[in-house]
């Protein structure tokens, strides 16, 4: 691609992405130089998300930067030579580099950050490296910055039949989009806070065990102050249910649940009694919990096992099973909070619940491995850690469909205007190739006809303003607004990699004059 | 070289040139550029934020800027402060920040860095900037430059703040103008507020790892060294917390104290990663060029990101408070029970949410009550600490409570409420200070 195409010269974020890569990792408690140097990000996703990050290869295609975090080769794709408008905007490039190739004189200057960081220069039109689809293999994910829309909409054709993730930037002036193109894909590992499965209305039998072995009013004063909240909560939930028969559903049964745990507490000085009575008002029915999964599990029917499908779909079938044959209820995660107690009863507690995880994990690896035999599947791709991850958050897994086109119908269901004509105006300016620069007519032609396409409403005033604003910056980068993208696609490259957090899914646009995003499904 | 001009640079020119159709009606091309070129910024912390701040404003047409940083470069800044080397370890963030960013650029920008406290200049030298970036991690430290910069608006001269804040994948943006739109202090209370265990746990009955490491930290370390303070930054110090807290955690069956924990424990860690300071800082210079040329309207006042669920930013504008202790003129009414002495007023006015004032000094319109300062006064008015407050002011008299530290003063209107006798089990159990 050449000069004269708008390219997105982010410099912040390119930062952020070299900087996260190191050697070979080791995991052991910080004592050397290279663990403290990461102590700040090990922290978000610990060293299994860093060795992720380590093994991968990211391809940048026609920018000088744009964030990912962590690349052990970093291939700049790109025969522009370096212009006023790189020096103008781009960090990383210097007055010497004047007229150089780019990718070469970005790649050396980057490289300087991160002497662990090692990356190639490809001085080429990526059109030429289309057919080879042996070059594309080896990247973990591809970003491009700009570029006309017939080369990129084959690239994203290509990197989708092969199921690589690829991040698309656009920038003009005080507007910026990201548009995240990725097949199928189960989260795991999403970090999102959690009401905790304690199965307070399901104790399982030692559990139930452990609770009926405390004699509430046998203890003196100071132990009864210090009755894990657990205990209190399952032990009256008990009591509740051989009384009424019933789980306490509306407001007045459970007002009721939670006096009676109430007229337990000896004095109000006892917190314990406290947090047991707030617990008891989170008290959900662990068997009308809908795990966001569910959808899927009647999808199970209609897959051909034989074909080339993902590791999920066979825990996901496990995982069936394993509702199957234990009432509905999904393995426990062995997670307990912090709550008011003695040490010696929350140790025990603590060890009751991991053991039950523990013998909910063996359970559903059993049944996985039993159904990989039966349908003749490698168990390579199955090891314990993904097996385990997928068992203890099968409560919280969520999937996500990207898509690979740039326009959709559902652009509709974004509320705000501007935001719909920024990101349609920004696609306009992909229309045009190097030898024109497009109007302002070309863009409202462009930007009206995909509303006409698929039945989008604009204002004509909003589309009028936005699109004189976009003409008006046409082609520029200014420093802000592609660091702020940047370390936009820096995150979501940085998601990608590690399978943790939830990723963007799968558009998002920036207003950089009213200050605000949007994120919206394509 | 050729000399910069901001209106037929590349990339900020096209913004500049011309109004665009968002702009105010009065802007002029010649205005937005003579503004970028004569403003002077004043950058607050050259870390994390600090380095990415100093980066965008050069190359947004900044000419004058002036850095603050009283650190010096540690090896775990480095995954992310991307100004700096392993050979600038131990050298000061604002000088090492500075000649990176004028060596990399060359188009005549000047970058006076200042390697000290922001405490140390004085309110004159804060009125001769143009506006203000912090990129700060201490709440300290924003809340000194907040009073100041109030301070100087109360005189007339508005310099405005530009504050960002990041913690893993979240931060915020905010535009401070002094007494114009809400200030830092007005929502001092929203701030989440440090974890924290009580006492009692850690010594009685712990169960977390953390409270292993809060028991060596917090209690043994005190008791075994009373002359010498607990430095976080020595590794032997850390290293003796760590083996306690272990030895401890064995001993109750705990698992899970390791040296990184006790390390983010101990000093109270905030996980950081580049990308965020890149979009938070980008985003606090974005509104810095805006304010300066008038190119476009300025965030009322507050963006809060965050990039672990999907991505989401939330704008909006947060109302100034009539009675903050920094910008507003009305005394806050507070409620104490009838039997309260000066001294429990004085430990709720450093707990609470709202005050966090650590080191208070009060006083009536006519009377000093406890003063900390000097030390002759300090000892005089000591003894009315423990005097019942109902016995020292009369009911809605308005209290003065001003702190060595921050330059503000929190007007107090107290009330008294419920018995002149203390309860028997009440003790002071509430306050631990």
């Amino acid at each position: 691609m050449t000069q004269s195409v708008p390219v997105a010269t982010n410099i912040g974020s390119l930062v952020a992405v070299l900087l996260t890569q190191f050697e070979p990792f080791e995991i052991s408690e910080m004592d050397g130089d290279n663990n403290s140097r990461y102590d700040r990000q090990l922290r978000l996703w610990a060293a299994s998300g860093q060795s992720l990050l380590e093994a991968s290869h990211v391809c940048l295609i026609n920018a000088t930067s744009l964030g990912c975090e962590a690349l052990k080769n970093l291939v700049l794709p790109d025969d522009a030579k370096v212009g006023a408008m790189d020096l103008s905007s781009n960090f990383f490039l210097t007055e010497a580099d004047l007229d150089c190739p780019r990718a070469s004189a970005v790649l050396r200057n980057l490289l300087e950050l991160n002497p662990n960081v090692s990356g190639n220069a490809l001085v080429c039109d990526p059109v030429s490296k289309l057919s080879d689809i042996g070059f594309w293999e080896g990247f973990s994910v591809v970003i491009v910055c700009g570029g006309h829309s017939s080369t990129v909409d084959s690239l994203s054709d290509l990197l989708w039949s092969l199921k690589i993730p690829f991040i698309r930037l656009l920038l003009s002036g005080f507007y910026g989009s990201i548009k995240v193109n990725v097949p199928e894909k189960a989260l795991t590992d999403s970090h999102m806070e959690l009401k905790g499965d304690l199965r307070l209305d399901q104790p399982w039998p030692k559990l139930l065990q452990h609770v009926n072995a405390i004699a509430f009013e046998e203890l003196d004063d100071t132990e009864h102050a210090h009755i894990p909240p657990i205990v209190i909560v399952v032990k009256a939930f008990q009591k509740w249910k051989n009384e009424t028969k019933c789980f306490p559903e509306n407001r007045k049964e459970k007002e009721e649940l939670r006096l009676a745990i109430g007229s337990l507490q000896r004095s109000t000085n006892e917190q314990n009694f406290d947090e047991a009575v707030d617990l008891a008002r989170k008290l959900t029915n662990s068997k009308k919990i809908v795990l966001p999964l569910k959808p899927y599990l009647t999808m199970l029917n209609d897959i051909d096992w034989n074909s080339n499908i993902s590791p999920f779909w066979f825990y996901l079938l496990a995982l069936k099973q394993f509702l199957d044959q234990n009432n509905g209820l999904p393995p426990l995660s062995g997670d307990l909070p912090d709550m008011a107690s003695d040490t010696k009863s929350y140790i025990i507690l603590q060890r009751l619940y991991r053991e039950k995880a523990e013998e909910d994990f063996l359970k559903f690896h059993a049944i996985l491995h039993d159904l990989l035999r039966e349908l003749e599947k490698s168990v390579e791709e199955f090891t314990d850690e993904t097996s385990r991850l997928f068992c203890k958050n099968s409560r919280q897994v969520i999937v996500q469909h990207g898509t690979h086109h740039q326009v959709s119908k559902k652009l509709e269901n974004e509320n705000d205007d501007i935001m719909k004509a920024i990101y349609l105006c920004l696609l306009a300016t992909t229309e045009t190739n190097h030898t024109q620069k497009a109007s302002l007519e070309d863009i409202e032609r462009f930007v009206k006809s995909s509303c006409e396409r698929y039945t989008i409403t604009l204002s004509d005033e909003t589309l009028e303003s936005v699109s004189e604003e976009v003409i008006r910056t046409y082609g520029s980068e200014t420093a802000n607004i592609a660091s702020f993208m940047g370390g936009i696609a820096a995150q979501e490259v940085l998601k990608q990699l590690t399978n943790q957090y939830v990723p963007l899914d799968n558009c998002l646009v920036f207003d950089g004059i009213r200050s605000v995003t949007s994120s919206f499904e394509v | 070289m050729a000399a910069f001009s901001p209106l037929t640079d590349p990339s900020i020119g096209p913004s500049l040139r011309s109004r665009g159709p968002f702009a105010d009606p009065d802007y002029t091309p010649e205005f937005g550029s003579d503004s970028i070129s004569e403003s002077k910024i004043l950058v607050i912390g050259a870390g994390g934020l600090g380095c990415e701040i100093l980066k965008n404003l050069v190359l947004s047409g900044f000419r004058d800027i002036h850095v603050i940083d009283m650190d010096t470069i540690d090896v775990s800044n480095l995954n992310r402060q991307f100004l700096f080397r392993k050979e600038d370890v131990g050298r000061s963030k604002a000088i090492a920040a500075s000649e990176f960013v004028m060596r990399r650029i060359r188009r005549g920008v000047r970058i006076t860095p200042y390697f000290g406290k922001i405490q140390d200049k004085p309110k004159e030298y804060y009125r001769g900037f143009t506006l203000v970036i912090c990129g700060l991690d201490s709440v300290e430290a924003r809340r000194w430059i907040n009073a100041t910069l109030v301070d100087l608006a109360a005189e007339g001269d508005i310099v405005p703040m530009v504050d960002g804040g990041t913690e893993g994948f979240r931060g915020q943006t905010r535009v401070i103008i002094p007494t114009i739109s809400s200030c830092y202090e007005c929502s001092l209370d929203l701030l989440p507020t440090k974890r924290t265990f009580p006492v009692c746990t850690i010594a009685n009955t712990p169960r977390l790892p953390e409270h292993c490491i809060e028991w060596a930290h917090q209690l043994l370390w005190p008791k075994n060294f009373p002359q010498r303070k607990f430095d976080a930054d020595l590794e032997q110090h850390v290293d003796w917390i760590y083996d306690q807290a272990l030895f401890r955690a064995n001993e109750f069956g705990i698992e899970g104290v390791t040296r990184s924990l006790t390390l983010g424990v101990v000093k109270n860690i905030v996980p950081a990663i580049a990308s965020t300071n890149a979009i938070i800082a980008a985003s606090c210079c974005n509104e810095a060029f805006k304010f300066v040329t008038s190119c476009n309207p300025v965030l009322d006042n507050y963006m809060m990101y965050s990039g672990d669920q999907s991505v989401y930013s939330y704008s909006f504008c947060l109302e100034k408070k009539p009675d903050c202790p920094v910008c507003g003129s009305l005394a806050q009414d507070l409620t104490v029970p009838r039997f309260f002495t000066l001294q429990e007023l004085l430990d709720l006015v450093a707990e609470k949410p709202k005050f966090q004032l650590k080191a208070p000094s009060v006083a009536t319109s006519d009377r000093n009550l406890y003063l900390r300062f000097p030390e002759q006064l300090e000892t005089l008015t000591r003894p009315n600490l423990e005097l019942k407050l109902i016995d020292l002011i009369s009911e809605s008299e308005e209290l003065l409570i001003t702190d060595r530290s921050l330059p503000l003063s929190l007007k107090l209107r107290v009330r008294f409420t419920g018995d002149s006798e203390r309860p028997k089990d009440s003790g002071n159990l509430s306050l631990i200070r």
